[in-house]
């Protein structure tokens, strides 16, 4: 356990130990003691889908990530960010625009590779649908807290994860082609993706060396008194790249590289996914042809690094006359970047290990689970999480694993207080009877 | 030594139609924790699926019951329901006496019994018209 992952950190001045975070984990990877400041991470079960970032009522846990002063001054980066980013200024409703204002203060802009690279994923998707694939339904491989969750609970389905790399990574690689020496940094919406540049998915190395969140770029920007209205908006809002913001731009990218209909589905949230990842597993779904998952409801724009709220976000994505034509060159284009591959995972995605069994003598275990039923079964059910763990199931595995004691429960300690005084009770109340 | 036997039932509510599918999440949870490797974890949790389905489809509720030896699972899935006149026909792929309600669910494709046996290594049915359906499923656990 630790407090600090490669993408979140605990802030013990502000941390309260109410708990509320370690209840809201989709993955029951936090632990801490009630009332007391600090809580755990328990990075084997952790997914980094910002939830707790988003419920803690203190601000007390913070991502890990670069400081936009030190990013500012070093100048010289080229800038990626989520589609998410380019919806989040309020204002004045031209896209893109905010990548006028970061050129101005002296980044190099991307854009031209993001486009081509999000163009050639949903291409390349498209294409591994048409050919028929072994495992159906195949999954998106774009939320990285999705991919995550599965490669920690869900193993038997990594084969449905499709092999196309992230759009961001392939967008550096067409960038890094006209530059060989760039310095890239990758503008993320939440812990999920800012984790993407310690511990990649089917490659060996991220090509971005920094990461930034998207909140901290936009408070610097309208904090530093830049004149952001006036300039001219550097992305066409035609751009069909912009809709993976939105739960569904995935999907309806992909059907515009479709010949035939293709069966898509679109799930957001972590409650949801955990059910319909269940399902898939039944194979109740086989006759879907692709998945988007997305951690966040609504999709991106409901990370929990984003500063605006996702139903704004939502409203002007909506508003923006994407342009889902394609024209016979740009068929062409992509064709041939198709053929030179650079979309393609360069490895298998592997199984991470997840919550180890009770034992690996399975007798052991046996008796282990038995004992885990019964002390479940003596808890109260309440889930109130005094206790500092996510639900009394969780608090009868933490014991019969011995990371805890039966009166960690408040109601239990209260028990046996009672027992206890009544005893202490009995025993000043006993008469001496000498002989 | 004698090795312990993991044993769970779960009693299966036949009118609980929404509430599908609990005791194939239960069996998963309580196959994970023992160690199972996940791709028997996997046909364990079809079979319990496909049979709590049975069960409440056909049978009109029963039990469910979860047993964990040394080296095999069992799943057995009892009804006390109409029973199965013609127990090879019914193991037919497609097969299937659904109602078109349970048809309009999405239910009902003939492919429950068919997909248990794929999924076990051994599987027995035993029914008797008028009083009830009992089936076995057995996946066998390799030890190294």
């Amino acid at each position: 356990m630790l407090q600090n992952s490669f993408y979140i950190r605990i802030n013990a001045h502000r941390c309260r130990g109410c708990t509320k975070c370690i209840r809201r984990c989709p993955t029951e990877a936090m632990r801490g003691t009630y009332g007391q400041a600090g809580i755990d991470i328990i990075e084997r079960l952790c997914i980094g889908c910002g939830e707790c970032i988003r419920e803690c009522p203190y601000k007390a846990i913070e991502l890990v990530q670069d400081d936009w002063e030190t990013i500012r001054a070093q100048g010289n980066l080229a800038l990626l960010a989520d589609p998410t980013f380019h919806v989040q200024v309020g204002h004045c409703n031209r896209t893109g625009f905010i990548i006028s204002a970061l050129k101005r203060i002296g980044f190099e802009d991307m854009t031209e590779s993001i486009s081509l690279a999000f163009d050639v994923s949903a291409y390349a998707i498209a294409k591994r649908l048409a050919s028929g694939s072994k495992a159906a339904p195949l999954i998106s491989s774009y939320c990285p807290a999705i991919v995550r969750y599965i490669r920690k609970h869900h193993p038997e389905l990594i084969n449905n994860i499709v092999d196309v790399d992230s759009p961001y990574e392939t967008a550096a690689e067409y960038y890094r082609m006209s530059n060989p020496d760039a310095s890239m940094a990758l503008i993320a919406q939440c812990p999920a993706v800012s984790n993407l540049i310690n511990s990649p998915v089917g490659r060996d190395k991220s090509n971005f060396s920094h990461v930034i969140n998207i909140r901290q770029v936009v408070k610097g920007l309208l904090a530093s008194g830049e004149r952001i209205d006036d300039l001219p908006p550097e992305i066409e809002s035609g751009a069909r790249w912009l809709a993976w913001a939105a739960s569904g731009g995935e999907c309806r990218h992909i059907s515009a590289f479709s010949e035939k209909k293709i069966n898509t589905m679109v799930v957001t949230g972590m409650e949801n996914i955990s059910t319909l990842l269940h399902e898939v597993e039944l194979g109740r779904l086989s006759c879907i042809d692709f998945i988007e998952c997305r951690a966040c409801y609504k999709g991106c724009v409901g990370g929990v690094s984003a500063s605006e709220s996702r139903y704004l976000s939502l409203s002007r994505i909506d508003s923006l006359k994407i342009d889902w034509n394609i024209s016979t060159e740009e068929r062409a284009k992509l064709e041939r970047l198709y053929d030179e591959g650079k979309w393609r995972l360069s490895k298998c995605i592997e199984p991470l290990p997840e919550q180890a069994p009770l034992s690996n003598d399975i007798s052991v275990a046996v008796s282990r689970l038995k004992e885990l039923k019964n002390l479940h079964a003596s808890l109260p059910g309440f889930d109130c999480g005094s206790c500092g763990r996510p639900s009394c199931h969780a608090m009868a595995e933490d014991i019969v694993r011995k990371h805890g004691e039966i009166t960690d429960c408040i109601f239990k300690l209260r028990e046996k207080i009672t027992l206890l005084s009544s005893e202490m009770n009995e025993l000043c109340m006993r008469k001496t009877s000498p002989l | 030594m004698s090795a312990e036997i993991y044993e769970e039932e779960y009693s299966i509510d036949g009118k609980e139609f929404v509430a599908i599918g609990v005791a194939s999440t239960k069996i998963k949870a309580a196959l994970k924790m023992l160690g199972i490797p996940s791709d028997l974890i996997r046909r364990a949790s079809v079979i319990a699926y496909e049979a709590e389905m049975n069960v409440v489809i056909h049978g009109g509720g029963g039990i469910m019951k979860l047993e964990i030896h040394p080296d095999f699972i069992e799943i057995i899935a009892r009804d006390e329901g109409p029973g199965i006149p013609d127990i090879s026909k019914a193991m037919e792929e497609g097969f299937s006496t659904a109602t078109d309600k349970i048809r309009e669910m999405g239910f009902g494709a003939g492919m429950g019994l068919p997909n248990i046996k794929r999924n076990s290594d051994n599987m027995e049915i035993k029914s008797e018209v008028g009083k009830g359906t009992e089936v076995h499923a057995v996946i066998g656990i390799k030890r190294e």
